[in-house]
């Protein structure tokens, strides 16, 4: 059998992406994780239909997830795991790390995927 | 992803059509560079694909700089002339960039609104409003 290579499109189509995961509570939500999706969705609707980053993460929700800290970090990476979406700049704020290779800067999907690596690597995201 | 009233006042059904789903994957700025895998921003840490040397500014002026790094030049019209691609770039009125639109062969538009899908319109005007502000430079290139 061939070894099973890692890599962006793996990680994003089923079944892989269906063993990440935070090892979150799968059934009730905590009220953390229930104020985190609503943020996640104001925050959606708050950007609207811009093409800047900057502006993304200058929205109140966004800044709000920032400010969450720390323990919103598993939220954010199963968050991202589902979509690849814009946490760079909430990830880089609150752990102070990027683990983004530079030929990979724009690449949205590589980008979470380094992240969700950097995850696994740090035990907040589990492989079931 | 519906787009209201509320977001592009101008935008019917007869003057717009959608061409792709919602994708956070590239922006206007790769769309109108016919590029659909990068995320092209000048956002600080250097976070996101953005040509060495140019400032990492949300000013118009950086981004008709990136797009002078990719062939184009000033014109002064949006008209479709034959052996040139156009480009019409969208600013606010404190000078800030806001959005690029690409012309197509049909003399129609395309952009590609955020994360939200591409669409092609009928004209420029009608992605003007609160979102976008208003067309401010145009931009072309001869195609190879």
């Amino acid at each position: 059998m061939p070894p099973f290579e890692l890599n962006p499109s793996s990680l994003f189509s089923p079944p892989i992406v269906l063993l990440l995961g935070t090892g979150l509570s799968g059934g009730m939500e905590t009220e953390k994780e229930q104020r985190f999706h609503a943020l996640v969705e104001k925050w959606r609707e708050e950007r609207g239909p811009t093409s800047s980053a900057t502006r993304m993460a200058m929205t109140p929700s966004y800044q709000q997830i920032i400010g969450m800290g720390q323990d919103v970090v598993p939220l954010i990476l199963e968050e991202m795991r589902r979509r690849p979406d814009h946490w760079f700049w909430a990830l880089q704020a609150i752990t102070g790390e990027d683990p983004v290779r530079p030929e990979n800067r724009g690449k949205v999907r590589e980008m979470a995927f380094a992240w969700l690596l950097w995850g696994l690597r740090r035990q907040r995201v589990t492989v079931r | 992803m519906y787009l209201s009233p509320n977001d592009f006042p101008l935008l019917n059904a007869s003057n717009h059509h959608d061409q792709s789903p919602e994708d956070d994957t590239y922006n206007c700025i790769a769309w109108a560079l016919n590029d659909n895998s990068t995320w092209w921003d000048p956002a600080p840490g250097d976070t996101y694909a953005w040509p060495d040397g140019l400032p990492r500014e949300l000013t118009l002026e950086v981004y008709v700089s990136l797009f002078q790094r990719f062939g184009f030049a000033r014109c002064d019209n949006v008209d479709l002339e034959t052996g040139f691609q156009k480009v019409a770039l969208y600013a606010y009125d404190d000078g800030d960039f806001a959005h690029v639109a690409r012309q197509l062969n049909t003399g129609r538009w395309t952009s590609k609104l955020g994360t939200w899908q591409d669409i092609e319109h009928a004209t420029l005007d009608v992605l003007g409003g609160p979102y976008y502000g208003r067309v401010a430079c145009i931009l072309r290139k001869p195609i190879p």
